[in-house]
């Protein structure tokens, strides 16, 4: 067998996976899915529309799909909601002002049948702030212990460093395997 | 075949391709035995080219020589001495000497178009730190600026609080715009401001645009997108014929973003399917390879239409 058709067929074996990315604007969406593609994030700028990045990991083809998080294009996330095997949803943890919306915006999605099922990892970003709650509080304010029909988890995160970002992405694979 | 375009063919094509650049400094090579002279120095022994054409040729050539890499360096990024001494070494190097001791009267041309140069990479420096400093919302002079963009796009209205839903009507994303500016700091909202000032009716011609019920786009947080894409062109050298044929400065880079700000908006609203702002990102890098067409056909940009109404 030629070495390209060795190739290809390795490539071949890798499972595709269609993740999706959601959060309010601000909360560091690009900034996780950068980190996860090893690219630099001092240059980040606001989300218009969505961003859609092919990760390679662990034998996983990583279709990321990040959409923009302001409110006028909230609308528009239920477009991107087909055939997600892995919903990831990202808050600014240090943004008390909106904790509540984040929350309301995360129970809607949960409710949706689109995504019935489909796991669902919590990264509670910005940690690195001093002024950022804890991903148990954000747990509790979330409501994420009455979750009965999907796996879930949160994760404690700063895009900022890369803490928390490999953990978080590991145990939302090992839910697809 | 029209003057303009043939003078454009060496430097569209020459450093297009990495096969066309061997064969070019092949010729160059001969060329210079031959004649006993550099690239360096038949540029600026040219007559028939302006001093921007020269420079701009300059700034290719070192870009593009293998051997000038440290010099250039020292030239373009380096201290005042370290400039002087690379001056000196290509002056050897490139034949801008008659013998031992006497130097090429074209050397001075070198030097004033080497100088000329200096100034657009001083610039990205310049710019860069702009970006680097982030929005910070206890900084009185970053929140005047602020309420001073608001001002100028909103004559007629009044913010009702400093944290508004308002933000949005000019296309911020949530109720403060201090999160917005993100990677591009302070140099986003000064952007911002400089197309609200100086071009005050196309900036609020743009923004009604931008509130279109099927195509809309956010004004303020495509405006912080258009800095990143000309910081890119800028550091990726595609700005380096503007700039040198106006001037190497943040007025020149500020009308540049002007420019591309109502170029944007037309491209958005000339596509072939009405877009919505779910394809904002495809449209914005199609509409970055226009541009970029455009600065490598060197088609004059015309920006100061209806400049300083306000």
């Amino acid at each position: 067998m030629g070495l390209l058709s060795l190739l290809r067929k390795l490539k071949r074996s890798d499972k595709e996976v269609r993740i999706l990315f959601l959060g309010l604007d601000n909360a560091g969406k690009t900034s996780i899915l950068k980190r996860l593609a090893d690219e630099d994030i001092s240059e980040i700028r606001p989300t218009q529309g969505f961003n859609i990045k092919t990760v390679q990991k662990d034998g996983f083809k990583m279709n990321v799909w990040d959409i923009g998080g302001q409110k006028a294009i909230r609308p528009y996330w239920r477009n991107y909601f087909e055939s997600t095997d892995i919903l990831v949803y990202v808050i600014d943890s240090a943004d008390r002002i909106r904790i509540e919306e984040t929350g309301i915006e995360f129970n809607t999605l949960l409710e949706e049948n689109k995504l019935a099922g489909v796991p669902v990892l919590v990264f509670a970003n910005k940690q690195d702030l001093s002024t950022a709650l804890p991903a148990s509080e954000i747990a509790f304010g979330l409501n994420l212990h009455a979750i009965r029909d999907r796996q879930w988890q949160i994760q404690a995160c700063s895009a900022m460093n890369g803490d928390g970002i490999q953990e978080g992405m590991e145990w939302a694979l090992k839910t697809c395997k | 075949m029209n003057k303009l375009s043939e003078d454009i063919i060496l430097d569209k094509y020459v450093y297009s391709s990495s096969f066309v650049l061997k064969i070019y400094k092949m010729i160059k090579f001969v060329l210079g035995k031959l004649s006993n002279s550099s690239e360096l120095l038949r540029l600026c022994q040219n007559e028939k080219l302006r001093e921007t054409k020269i420079t701009y040729r300059i700034d290719q050539t070192l870009f593009y020589s293998n051997k000038l890499k440290t010099e250039r360096i020292k030239l373009l990024n380096g201290t005042k001495e370290q400039l002087e001494e690379a001056y000196e070494q290509i002056l050897r190097k490139k034949k801008f000497y008659i013998n031992n001791t006497e130097i090429r009267d074209e050397s001075k041309i070198l030097m004033k178009c080497i100088l000329r140069l200096k100034e657009t990479y001083d610039l990205q420096d310049v710019l860069t730190k702009r970006a680097n400093i982030a929005y910070d919302s206890s900084n009185k002079e970053h929140e005047d600026k602020l309420m001073e963009l608001w001002k100028l796009m909103k004559d007629e209205e009044k913010l009702t609080a400093r944290k508004s839903e308002q933000w949005q009507t000019i296309g911020f994303q949530g109720i403060d715009p201090a999160t917005d500016f993100r990677g591009m700091g302070i140099l986003g909202l000064e952007q911002l401001i400089y197309f609200a000032q100086n071009f005050n009716d196309t900036a609020k011609h743009v923004l009604s645009c931008s509130h279109h019920k099927i195509s809309w786009y956010s004004f303020a947080i495509t405006g912080i997108n258009l800095t990143a894409l000309e910081l890119e062109l800028l550091r990726e050298r595609y700005l380096q014929y503007y700039l040198i044929s106006h001037e190497a400065s943040i007025e020149s880079f500020n009308e540049f973003y002007c420019y591309l700000f109502t170029e944007f908006n037309n491209y958005w609203f000339k596509r072939p399917e009405p877009v919505t702002v779910m394809d904002f990102n495809d449209v914005f890098k199609s509409f970055k390879g226009k541009i970029i067409k455009n600065l490598t056909d060197q088609i004059p940009i015309i920006v100061d239409t209806d400049k300083k109404k306000y």
